[in-house]
């Protein structure tokens, strides 16, 4: 981190070679368009060299902050520029398996992803993703499904605690 | 907000889909509620598994370059943010403030807590004005970690022959191109009706007063919190009283202008 916040061309690339793609990935899912997700990728990957000195790995991992970044970034040009109409999106339980990661690290994380997910329902699955990747709201889920708002909580609550435990041991090693 | 609040919005909050308020008081809330942060920080780690379940998009096989090019033109313009060290000296600061606070019976982590568990407690007027008491604090210290606020604080003292047991503390700031803010913590007061509310004024050496507010309730340890933000420049303005319903004076404190102490070596 310390090469990255001095600017160092190779921190970069490094960093890049290792969640260029799964940034971009996430973009394209929610901003609908290459060239939003590369502005959204730029924009990640400004925002890590100005803010990574207060990254501290004894409080998270690397990949939870940098998604993090990349998921309220995501979030607040989504609000921005799309405000009423949502883009067409994915779920998750409908993406189709691709192969051609070529990085070990993106690799194993996608392997350590599928697996926590894998801990879901179906159902778990498809709410998870209509709120972080369509930006539903709990209130919009409730009213869709015709579902109590208080039960939308509790079960993307209870999915996000299967997930986190499914995934603990990975964030432990 | 309080815990309950908070805790109901974190796992939307986490997945990005609060907005607004909603989720400038829960980012408040977050700053000074480390259970709240730890709950916060676990959900979290469980959204960020969720981008890397999907198939994977290849971008523009230049875009690596465009980025690396963008970092060495913005490392020309500006200076990445300072790391969470250079803001210690301020920091320290505040754990000189709560560590005094400590010292007058108040104890700063155990009042927020403490207070907000009981505020949880009781839906009610007295609740949601203590709610808000405490929000104004929060705010009050995140101002003052996050500008170049020159901060005063003074403990209150008994007046002889009023409540012995009764202490507290002020604090202010002295915030450049905004509003100064002052917060006053207290304990051990009187809570009989006749003598609520609590007057709080901070006064200069020339005899002119500035009315911060009201203390109105108080909890079962006779604690009460005000904060207030001021228009008035409180520069020069050191001395804090506080009096009961029936004017009598109850507490009084001189403000001293704090210093930012050394870190200690990590």
């Amino acid at each position: 981190m310390e090469a990255l916040l001095a600017g160092d061309d190779d921190a970069v690339r490094v960093l890049y070679a290792r969640f260029g793609r799964p940034v971009f990935s996430m973009g394209l899912r929610l901003l609908g368009t290459r060239e939003a997700a590369e502005e959204l990728t730029q924009d990640v990957f400004l925002t890590a060299w100005r803010k990574a000195a207060r990254f501290d790995p004894s409080r998270g991992r690397l990949s939870t902050w940098l998604m993090t970044i990349a998921h309220n970034l995501a979030v607040d040009r989504l609000r921005r520029e799309t405000g009423v109409t949502r883009p067409t999106l994915v779920l998750v339980d409908e993406v189709p398996d691709a192969p051609g990661l070529d990085e070990e690290n993106a690799l194993m994380e996608r392997d350590a992803a599928m697996r926590a997910l894998s801990s879901l329902s179906d159902a778990e699955r498809r709410l998870l993703g209509r709120a972080y990747f369509r930006g539903m709201t709990a209130r919009e889920i409730a009213e869709t499904d015709g579902t109590p708002l208080g039960t939308v909580k509790t079960r993307l609550r209870a999915a996000l605690i299967k997930v986190r435990k499914a995934n603990e041991h990975k964030d432990e090693s | 907000m309080n815990c309950t609040a908070a805790h109901d919005l974190l796992p939307e909050h986490t997945l990005g889909v609060v907005g607004g308020k909603e989720a400038i008081a829960l980012d408040r809330h977050l700053q000074w509620c480390a259970a709240c942060r730890k709950e916060a920080r676990d959900l979290e780690r469980a959204a960020s598994v969720l981008p890397w379940t999907l198939a994977p998009a290849e971008p523009d096989p230049d875009l690596e370059e465009r980025i690396v090019e963008a970092i060495r033109a913005a490392r020309g313009r500006t200076a990445p943010e300072p790391a969470v060290g250079a803001r210690r000296g301020r920091l320290a600061t505040v754990a000189v403030l709560a560590a005094m606070m400590a010292l007058t019976g108040l104890g700063w982590g155990a009042v927020m807590a403490g207070r907000a568990a009981r505020i949880e407690d009781s839906a009610n007027e007295v609740a949601a004005q203590r709610q808000g008491d405490l929000r104004n604090f929060a705010e009050l210290v995140q101002a003052f970690e996050s500008t170049d606020a020159d901060p005063y604080l003074g403990l209150l003292m008994p007046i002889d022959g009023g409540p012995e047991r009764v202490s507290g503390t002020a604090l202010t700031f002295v915030v450049p191109r905004d509003d100064d803010v002052v917060s006053v913590m207290l304990n051990g007061l009187p809570s009989n009706e006749r003598r609520l509310p609590y007057l709080v004024t901070v006064s200069d050496g020339r005899g002119d007063t500035i009315e911060v507010g009201a203390i109105q309730v108080l909890d079962t340890s006779g604690g009460g919190e005000l904060s207030a933000r001021l228009g008035d420049t409180l520069r020069g303005y050191d001395v804090v009283s506080v009096r009961d319903a029936r004017g009598r004076l109850v507490l009084r404190g001189t403000l001293e202008a704090l210093e930012p102490v050394p870190s200690p070596s990590p």
